[in-house]
């Protein structure tokens, strides 16, 4: 078997770049030999082998062999079959002795086996009934999915061993055509796709961060094809990197044509995929006409439609919460309009299509956009298929398009949780169906001002009176954390957040009001007592006049060097004052000197003032990109380090005798 | 914790009669002050409180117990519409049936749950059904109901009338059958109630405003402190006896409990052959015993289930063929191991430190885990095989309980459990050398012994290495660079970890003016008091006694001199003592800083003291050695 292996590369080049649709569209068979033309590649290994079985030891555990067949057997019969050899070489390894496969409405499970052989080749152990269990299994927001997983753990403290295991799974539909991941967070000696396929089936393939070309077979009447690499070296996460899916090698797949429960799709463009959503909410979109009537006299006082979309949007933001359940079709089949509004809940699609069904009872028309969200990676847009987890709300108004969200409760109007920024949505207008890019923010529209007027005493304590403001995605952010938490927590966290650099201290007072008030400004207003804050020496007290917005040291990627951008999530804009009144007794020896520094990633500024008993101190830090290269990362700490420097700095008093 | 309490239980023996319950709260009789409610009075703060939570558990027959369940809950803000989402836990075999839930809102507006939108997930230990209300909104009122039916009526579960709401209400009440006998347990032991018994065969609590349950640091077992009660049944010696006797004495229990281990403590050949294998020319049974330990310990996998009362392979053959097992299942191979070899070893039932139930009374719901106790000649000691990282004799943290049941036929007994006295210490050695523009350069030796061993070894397998050291060993230092990093016995987790780590930091040292400060403790710096609230609800549990030691050698740079060195600390209280102090010599600035905990409770009335004891270390920790420029 020939082995076609490249080197992987760097981000963007393969990711962006404009797909040879030659390469992709797999049509009968044209594409075959289209394909084989440009078969030609280098045999290249991705890692030395001695490095690869130290990285193994190190890391617990090297894959011998991760081996999958996808076949498809019909319309909508499909069957994975997933082989596994595992060597475990000490504790660290031992967790992938625990084997998961899920099953729900659309997937089984249809075999399991597995053995563990010791070092010498004996079987130790083989897999039984009764090392098999299931439980139901999906993130904590989600209340109900029907998902279990099907599990067994083979760990032993025979060390070195190996594992060895297979499983089948059904799925009873194309929709579900896995990818392949090859890279794992420890070495994989040899990793094998078998697809195999009608020779008339058409789907897309989209290669990520690897350049590939399988060995294409024919036999029974049947496609194989096989996609193989050896020796790849362990996926290692860097700290603040965008989201991995990005980054990591894959290969990704899409019918041409599915069916889902009986709901025919296809991914031959956007416009047709959009169609399929189309037919799922098709008829969801009713209101009872008492529902309607609710509706329209909620806005009947309002001429503008901006201003009547943002009274929709207000009722639903303070009549719904975020509640997901997903049964059989539910996980892609949003609810029914009217169902939505009487229980109050629902989950991203059940609230859009809540709100479009408002909208149209006022006469506005509203779409629902699918997207996938930042922080789940990019969704690549010359590759129509299902890669979605989120849908929100595309108004397109006579003067302004609005984005709405409707699972926050507390994103203002017109704005969108950062998550849902600059991403690639697909805008369903009927018919019709297009990618739109959502708006991004930029850095002063996410700001956090903080004013403290502090008293400091003889024996280093600091009484605060304070207030924290904060606008865009901190503003939505923050209204998000403290009212998913009671009052008393939300105290304790305000707490901690001013006792950060304190031994200890006592909150005096606090005030969430606004919190909850999405139609007044943000605002959190305290007092607190921060015990023995300053740090004494023999005749000296040393005061850090930053006491909230120090940049930490957990804050800044260390790494020597970087391979993969970083992602400061979104650009942002950091104000802070305090005025620190101190007793006539202490004289100032010194103040950090005042910074002002620029770069291509923003700007950090500081400035002290001292006015008789007082003493006033400014910062402002701004964050402007998003994504720092990784050609850039040594300028971007060095800017980083310059902050961190900066917000250790004390002033120096002098206590006297 | 088993050592904390020990406060009687009534055993009731009740004869039948009818039983009404005597508060109003009735299904959908919602009164329009609830709805009205717009803050609680009793605590202005709460976003959601429980009215009520009312349950009486009965038996339709004497194999079966039935829990009926009531629950009202009122919501002040939005904050609160969290609380309509429920999860209502239970046993496999257990059945949920019943279901019922409705919504009040303020414009007169009600919702029913559909029983659609009710669903049951799956899980390992338990099952779970959960669904969301329907409707609610700020100011709403709703409440569900269910049935709970089960048939293990031995052990009838915990009634929690503390939750982490304010509660206004809560209520349970157990209907016994003719000749049924149940005895009751209250925790904390302290809040034991009598019942209201208007009916003779009918017994009712009530317990009105009771506050959430507080979150404290340095808990081992939070639901110790919850206000609650258990009703388990009192087994009985001859049960067709006309004159039964309730099994009711430690012993009693310890006879009763014996029978079901003893299949596991048989010489089957399997064990047989594998106590010879081990201990094949080895005399002592000393040297018998610390062969098989290590063996159990080192071969054995653990499933990580305890597993006292789930024994179901029959035999150890499985166990000792498949090389895992639950923790009684391992230590039952070490005894019976040990017994084949001649040495005399009992099992020992005991409630860990994690385990949420005091021992109060001759039962078998305070124990969750199964040890061993071993006499060797004139030697005797407790054993448990579960970890690797300790010593025969020694027992994990979670094992360090005062007492447990020894399960020897005809004598039964509690016992004290005393665990081999193991030094449990984190010391670190550095030299350091401090350059003139703030850089400093160090070498550090640090070493792990005893629990502080196991922990690290822990921390290094869940963290990694790289994360061990940034995010744990050198989480203190601002932007480190480590050179190098060696690490002696990594992988024997019986010896003490050693590392030697080279490394250095730019910006650790604080440069103003002519001056620089640094702070010599690198390592075990205290940042702020871990108890930072001036009162205190429960007791501080601390995991294992154990004694963190910093020294600090700094060599100064040339062009400066030191400012006076700050005052040496020393505090002590009963349980924890510390010193700080400061030597220079020549350029060389020594900082030494021990702290040791031998205590592992600290009572509430001790906690002020406690409190003081830690703002002094973390004042003591703040302190800076401070170098001026030489004027020459």
């Amino acid at each position: 078997m020939i082995k076609v292996i490249r080197q992987h590369q760097t981000v963007h080049s393969s990711f962006w770049n404009p797909v040879n649709k030659s390469s992709v569209l797999f049509k009968g068979g044209l594409f075959c030999l289209l394909w084989l033309l440009s078969t030609i590649s280098p045999f290249r290994s991705f890692a030395q082998q001695s490095n690869l079985e130290n990285e193994a030891i190190d890391r617990g555990a090297i894959c011998e062999l991760d081996e999958q067949e996808f076949s498809v057997q019909g319309k909508n019969k499909t069957v994975l079959s997933v082989h596994r050899i595992f060597r475990i070489y000490n504790e660290r390894g031992k967790e992938y002795g625990k084997v998961f496969a899920p099953l729900n409405e659309f997937m089984e499970v249809a075999r399991m086996e597995a053995q563990v052989r010791s070092a010498d080749g004996t079987i130790i152990r083989k897999l039984g009934k009764e090392d098999i269990q299931e439980e139901s299994v999906f993130p904590d927001y989600v209340l109900y999915e029907k998902t279990r997983l099907r599990h067994f753990d083979l760990s032993t403290t025979a060390f070195p061993y190996t594992l060895e295991y297979s499983y089948e799974i059904r799925f009873n539909s194309l929709f579900f055509w896995p990818e392949w991941h090859p890279q794992m967070e420890i070495p994989v000696k040899r990793s094998v796709y078998r697809l195999i396929l009608p020779p008339d089936l058409f789907f897309n393939m989209r290669k990520r961060n690897l350049e590939i070309t399988p060995i294409e077979n024919r036999s029974k009447g049947k496609l194989q094809l096989i996609f193989e690499l050896s020796d790849l070296p362990p996926f290692k996460e860097e700290k603040d990197m965008p989201p991995e899916e990005d980054y990591k090698i894959s290969v990704v797949f899409a019918p041409e044509e599915f069916e889902l429960m009986g709901y025919p799709g296809s991914n031959a463009d956007w416009s047709l995929f959009g169609k399929w959503y189309s037919s799922l909410a098709s008829g969801k979109y009713f209101l009872s006409p008492e529902q309607r009537g609710i509706i329209q006299s909620l806005v009947e006082q309002y001429p503008s439609e901006l201003e009547k979309t943002r009274q929709l949007y207000r009722f639903l933001q303070t009549k719904t919460h975020y509640v997901a359940i997903h049964l059989g079709m539910g996980g892609y089949m949003p609810r029914d309009a009217e169902s939505v509004l009487t229980t109050g809940y629902g989950d991203c699609k059940d609230l859009s299509t809540l709100f479009i069904a408002m909208a149209d009872a006022v006469g506005i028309r509203a779409y629902p956009a699918l997207l996938r969200t930042k922080d789940e990676g990019s969704v690549l847009t010359d590759f129509p298929s299902n890669q979605f987890n989120h849908l929100i709300v595309f108004v397109p108004l006579e003067k302004d398009t609005l984005w709405l969200d409707c699972t926050s409760n507390y994103c203002p109007f017109g704005k969108l949780p950062w998550t849902d920024q600059g991403c690639d949505a697909l805008v369903i207008r009927g018919v019709d169906a297009v990618i739109i890019r959502t708006p991004a923010s930029r850095a002063e529209d996410n700001r956090v001002v903080s004013s403290i007027d502090a008293k400091l005493a003889l024996d280093g304590s600091v009484e605060i009176k304070g207030q924290i403001s904060a606008t865009g995605n901190p503003e939505v952010l923050q209204r998000d954390f403290l009212n998913s938490r009671t009052t008393t927590e939300n105290k304790e966290w305000l707490g901690r957040k001013l006792s950060t650099y304190s031994p200890n201290f006592t909150l005096t007072s606090s005030n969430f009001d606004n919190v909850s008030n999405l139609d007044a400004p943000f605002l959190i207003c305290f007092g607190a007592k921060l015990i023995k804050y300053a740090t004494k020496t023999r005749n000296e007290l040393l005061v850090n006049l930053n006491l909230l917005t120090r940049l930490d040291a957990d804050e800044i990627p260390n790494e020597k060097e970087r391979k993969y951008p970083v992602d400061n999530v979104y650009p942002f804009e950091d104000q802070s004052q305090v005025v620190l009144e101190f007793p006539e007794s202490l004289t100032i020896k010194a103040v950090p000197q005042d910074k002002d520094i620029t770069s291509p990633y923003g700007s950090f500024k500081t400035h002290y003032t001292v006015s008789e008993n007082q003493l006033t101190y400014q910062r402002v830090q701004i964050i402007t990109q998003e994504l720092v290269q990784p050609e850039n990362f040594q300028d971007f700490k060095a800017f980083l380090n310059q902050i961190y420097g900066a917000d250790r700095s004390f002033v120096v008093f002098n206590v006297g005798n | 914790m088993n050592s904390r309490a020990i406060v009687f239980a009534l055993v009731l023996v009740i004869a039948a009669v009818n039983y009404q319950e005597a508060s109003a709260q009735k299904w959908g009789e919602v009164s329009s002050e609830e709805i009205a409610m717009t803050s609680l009075p009793e605590e202005p703060a709460a976003d959601v409180a429980v009215l009520f939570d009312k349950g009486s558990y009965t038996f339709p027959s004497y194999e079966e117990v039935l829990l009926n369940r009531h629950t009202r809950i009122k919501i002040f803000t939005a904050r609160g519409l969290e609380y309509a989402k429920i999860s209502i836990p239970f046993a496999h075999g257990d059945k949920i049936k019943g279901l019922e839930g409705q919504v009040y809102c303020r414009s007169g507006n009600k919702f029913k749950l559909d029983k659609s939108q009710v669903f049951t997930k799956k899980g390992t230990n338990w099952d779970e059904v959960v669904f969301t209300l329907p409707g609610v909104e700020e100011g709403c009122v709703f409440e569900y109901r269910y049935q709970k039916w089960s048939t293990n009526r031995y052990y009838l579960g915990n009634w929690n009338f503390q939750n982490d709401l304010f509660t206004r209400l809560s209520e349970v009440t157990l209907e016994l059958l003719p000749n049924m006998t149940y005895s009751y347990s209250f925790h904390p032991a302290e809040a034991g109630a009598m019942p209201n018994t208007s009916k003779s065969d009918a017994y009712c609590w009530t317990f009105k405003n009771i506050p959430a349950m507080k979150k404290e640091p340095f808990i081992i077992c939070v639901d110790d402190y919850r206000l609650g009660v258990y009703f388990e049944a009192v087994p009985y010696r001859d049960i067709d006896s006309y004159h039964p006797k309730a099994i009711d004495t430690w012993q009693e229990i310890g006879e009763m409990v014996s029978a079901w281990y003893e299949p596991y403590l048989k010489a089957i050949p399997l064990v047989q052959d594998k106590c010879l294998e081990l201990t094949k020319g080895l005399s002592s049974d000393s040297a018998k015993a610390v062969k098989i330990y290590d063996y159990v310990c080192n071969e054995i996998l653990w499933d990580e289930q305890r597993g006292a009362f789930d024994l179901d392979k029959g035999d150890l053959e499985p166990v000792l063929k498949r090389k895992q097992g639950n923790g009684a299942e391992k230590n039952l191979l070490l005894l019976s191991l040990l017994k084949a070899a001649g040495i005399e070893a009992y099992p020992v039932l005991i409630g860990t430190r994690d385990y949420c139930n005091v021992l109060q009374k001759p039962s078998l719901i305070p124990f969750n885990h199964l040890i061993g106790y071993v006499k060797i000649g004139k030697k005797d000691f407790f054993v448990d095989a579960l970890e690797k990282s300790f010593p025969l004799g020694a027992l994990p943290p979670d094992d360090l309980v005062s007492s447990g049941l020894l399960l020897s036929r005809g004598t039964s007994y509690l016992a004290d459990i005393r665990a081999l006295r193991i030094e449990s210490q984190e010391h670190f050695v550095t030299e350091a050398e401090l350059l003139p523009d703030g850089t400093l350069r160090c070498i550090s030796q640090v070493v792990y012994l005893g629990y502080n061993n196991a922990s690290a070894r822990k921390k290094i397998l869940n963290l990694g290495k790289e994360d061990f050291l940034k995010k744990d060993l050198l989480q203190q230092i601002s932007m480190p660079s480590v050179d190098s990093v060696n690490y002696v016995s990594l992988d024997s987790a019986r010896l003490p970890l050693e590392m030697e780590i080279n490394w250095s930091a730019s910006s650790y040292a604080q440069i103003v003016g002519d001056k620089i400060y640094i702070n010599p403790t690198f390592f075990l710096r205290l940042g702020s008091n871990p108890f930072k609230n001036e009162t205190r609800s429960f007791p501080v549990d601390f995991s294992y006694p154990y004694s963190e030691i910093e020294d600090t050698k700094l060599e100064i740079p040339e062009g400066f001199e030191l400012d006076p060195l700050p005052a040496a600390v020393y505090r002590e209280i009963p349980g924890v003592k510390f010193s700080k102090g400061f030597t220079s010599e020549g350029r060389v600035v020594r900082c030494y800083r021990k702290l040791t905990i031998s205590q592992l409770v600290f009572p509430v009335s001790q906690y002020q003291k406690l409190r003081n004891f830690f703002q002094d270390v973390a004042d003591a920790d703040q302190l800076m050695v401070v170098l001026k420029k030489s004027q020459s």
